[in-house]
């Protein structure tokens, strides 16, 4: 796997999908980020977009299980395509 | 002699605890598959030879972290209870994530059972778990179980005995991260400890990583003590240091090195056997879920609920009416003709026809609740919520509110204790308000009751499609409302884990409909009983002496008279309900009514329906045990069915607007009672039953009054 410095980082509101994703870090308060960081969204991991639905609400594969994710909180995870 | 043990059942939501709960205590409690369908604590009890084993099911969470309410029970009840073990039900195919929770508990230092549930889909996944070596690593029994299947209940129930009765405590093994956050970690718990501000019953290193997590609640615990402010200030400053080394925030580098320390765990001890499979779940979302496909496939759904409710219900409700009628003559029949005393009245017109006329809805409720359980025990309502969301965040509300309004389309009651699931008060409250509006399980017989009545066969399903859209939609606006006024303020991001879809067993399923069928008629034997013999007495009494007019001789007079069959039989049939509208007049119902009757005159209501709507307010299904009640009364023609009276008696559009405010009005006293103790506040309570009923009435004098324009014109 060639993991290309460069590649500039999006929300993952943007990012394409079935590719493979690194988080790099999550916007919005502490509770927020601790809560999402418990469900295996924190920066570093690696996720993926299964489905996409209309104004970013979104199904990802992060860790083995499937989360849904509403269109206001793709905005607040920001991702590098790997 | 007995000794008596606690131990808790905790884990991630959807992992199966309560299926475990039920199989090691043998009760009945309610398996869905989505996350929250525990929100209260549930207890139990089973027993090994001499030791009786209390057992509590926990709220399923992903951590221990204030982040929630359901997660601070979970806390809570582990820190202050102490019970002898925590039994962690582990989803064996999604072992990473379900660690997670494991790990904390770890943390604790809790003597812990880990039960590697739904082992079976892990092995069908192709993931070979090494148990042996994960009881090593954790310092825990591992059990492995099927809990749909009951396997390893047995085993799992002797691990459990014999760890309590060994009084030896098997505390796990102390996790150990990394340096780079023990060092610091150790370093808090030093100060802790040298402060003497540590809690009763709280341990030093676990509040000290609660506090680099910066938890609420513990900061909190700490803040109150007089010589907490100084530990405070020296776990922030650990904190910056820690923060400015990383650059990142301290709690997220505690669930860094959570996960980490997993990954590594996983490393050894799970084996890949086979490629994964194609997995299914993911194709049936793929439509599911589907952009443009998923609302209409839900609604189209719902409706083919609602059309078995009715065609397959429809035979069996026959025969319960049947069964009622034959009963109610078998009774009359004690008395012969002209002997009829009171008591005659209170057993037939009272009590066979309004518990009756309520129990004859069974089959209904057996089958809407049949369809629900089984959408729910698929996977397929946590769908729902996520396809929902956009739409629900149109209307200021969060998916996640979409469960207990699902939830609501069953009762009320359980629905507003689900809101508990919604970590944003301004999110709770608005659900909490508008979750009536879903109309419950109780309001169907009102529904079956009326639709069959007034309008065609073909139509019956696509009118109680209308009354739940209805409902659906005046939630939507009030909900609005509600987030544009009274709480005002941005969503919570919307996160859901999608359980894998379960094909549910026939047992949990039937066990479901079962217990709420039992429910039903438990209500109905209870409360509506009692309700039926009160308005019985308020329709009866107090009687009236002296009519005005003397209806026994014009009776007479009418069948001496040469007129024709037909006439003479419409004439009689038109003195009787005369002298019956006068009867009841005089009574107590009929007062309340008749005084009540300028006010619902714009809803097309008569008096009979308002002494109904009162009898409603303890529980909707009073309602039809009251018109029973009420057109049974006085009338010598029992052959009748109440739907007959009732057609002869109302039009369509008034028997619509029954239903209408039946269903916008405040569901029952129990809901209105539970708002007030989940939202801790009678304000509110009393807000949702003033707010409901005005809502109730201007919207069904609305329908009423265009209705009749409409009708006029034709």
């Amino acid at each position: 796997m060639i993991v290309t410095p460069d590649s500039p980082v999006i929300s993952l509101f943007l990012a394409p999908a079935a590719t493979m994703l690194r988080v790099v870090g999550t916007s919005g308060g502490c509770e927020f980020q601790r809560k999402i960081a418990a469900l295996g969204i924190y920066p570093d991991e690696q996720l993926e977009i299964v489905e996409r639905h209309c104004q970013g609400a979104l199904i990802i594969r992060v860790k083995g299980a499937r989360l849904a994710i509403g269109q206001g909180m793709s905005r607040k995870i920001k991702v590098k395509v790997i | 002699m007995v000794t008596a043990f606690k131990i808790v059942l905790a884990g991630n939501p959807n992992s199966g605890k309560t299926t475990i709960f039920n199989g090691l205590t043998g009760a009945r409690q309610h398996v869905g598959n989505y996350p929250g369908v525990t929100v209260e604590k549930i207890v139990g009890s089973f027993r090994v030879d001499d030791c009786r084993i209390e057992v509590t099911d926990l709220p399923g969470t992903y951590s221990l972290t204030a982040n929630s309410p359901e997660e601070l029970i979970a806390r809570n009840v582990i820190i202050t209870e102490k019970p002898e073990v925590v039994v962690n039900i582990i989803d064996a195919s999604n072992l990473e994530r379900n660690l997670f929770l494991t790990l904390q508990f770890m943390e604790l230092g809790v003597p812990m059972v880990l039960v590697l549930n739904m082992i079976d889909n892990a092995r069908d996944n192709g993931i070979e778990i090494d148990t042996a070596r994960l009881s090593r690593l954790f310092g825990a029994p591992v059990v492995c179980t099927v809990g749909s299947k009951g396997q390893g209940i047995a085993e799992l129930k002797k691990v459990i005995a014999g760890l309590v009765q060994s009084g030896r405590k098997s505390v796990p093994k102390k996790v150990e991260y990394a340096d780079e956050l023990m060092l610091p970690v150790r370093e808090l718990s030093r100060i802790l400890t040298g402060s003497g501000e540590i809690p009763e019953g709280y341990d030093a290193a676990w509040l000290a990583i609660k506090l680099f997590e910066k938890d609420k609640e513990i900061v909190e615990l700490f803040a109150s003590g007089p010589g907490g402010r100084a530990v405070l200030d020296q776990a922030d400053a650990l904190m910056e240091r820690l923060e400015s080394e990383f650059d990142e925030p301290s709690e997220i580098l505690v669930t860094e090195h959570r996960y980490g320390f997993i990954a590594g765990t996983c490393r050894e001890i799970v084996r890949p056997t086979l490629r994964k499979r194609r997995d299914i779940s993911e194709a049936v979302d793929s439509i599911v879920t589907h952009r443009i496909l998923g609302i209409p496939l839900f609604l189209g759904l719902m409706y083919g609920v609602f059309y078995l409710t009715f065609a397959v219900g429809d035979p069996f409700m026959g025969w319960i009416e049947a069964g009622f009628g034959g009963l109610g003559n078998f009774v009359s029949s004690w008395w012969p003709p002209g002997s009829e005393n009171a008591l005659k009245s209170l057993l037939v017109d009272g009590i066979i026809a309004g518990v009756g006329g309520v129990i004859v809805f069974l089959p209904n409720i057996i089958f809407l609740f049949l369809a629900i359980a089984i959408l729910e025990a698929t996977g397929y309502m946590a769908r729902v919520a996520f396809i929902m969301d956009r739409l629900m965040n149109k209307i200021g509300l969060h998916g996640k509110s979409f469960i207990p309004m699902l939830i609501g389309f069953g009762c009320s009651v359980p629905a507003i204790m689900a809101t508990r699931t919604l970590s944003l008060r301004r999110d709770r409250m608005t659900t909490m308000l508008v979750v009536p509006l879903m109309s419950c399980g109780a309001r169907v017989p009102i529904y079956a009751l009326i639709i069959p009545a007034f309008f065609p066969a073909r139509w019956e399903a696509a009118v109680m499609w209308s009354v739940y859209i209805i409902g659906i939609i005046a939630a939507v606006i009030c909900a609005k409302l509600l987030r544009s006024t009274l709480f005002r303020g941005e969503n919570e991001p919307f996160v859901l884990e999608l359980p894998p879809y379960r094909i549910p067993t026939v047992k949990s399923v039937c066990l479901h409909m079962w217990e709420r069928s039992l429910l039903y008629l438990q209500k109905a034997g209870t409360l509506i009983l009692a309700a039926s013999v009160i308005l019985w007495i308020m329709t009866n009494y107090p009687q009236k002496k002296n009519l005005s007019r003397n209806y026994a001789a014009e009776i007479a007079a009418v069948e001496q008279s040469r007129l024709k069959a037909e006439p003479k039989t419409a004439a009689i049939k038109a003195l009787r309900g005369k002298k019956m509208a006068e009867e009841l007049s005089y009574t107590c119902a009929g007062r309340i009514g008749h005084a009540l009757e300028p006010v619902l005159r714009p809803m097309g209501f008569d008096w009979k329906i308002g002494t109904a709507l009162i009898g409603a307010f303890a529980a909707k299904e009073v309602f039809v045990a009251q018109l029973g009640i009420v057109y049974a009364v006085g009338e010598t023609d029992e052959s009748e069915t109440l739907r007959k009276k009732l057609q002869e008696n109302y039009t369509a559009l008034q028997a619509y607007c029954i239903m209408l405010f039946c269903l916008l009005s405040a569901p029952c006293m129990a809901t209105i009672a539970v708002t007030r103790r989940e939202s801790n506040s009678w304000f509110w309570a009393l807000f949702q039953l003033a707010g409901l009923t005005v809502l109730a009435y201007i919207v069904t004098a609305i329908v009423y009054q265009t209705g009749l324009l409409f009708s006029g014109a034709v």
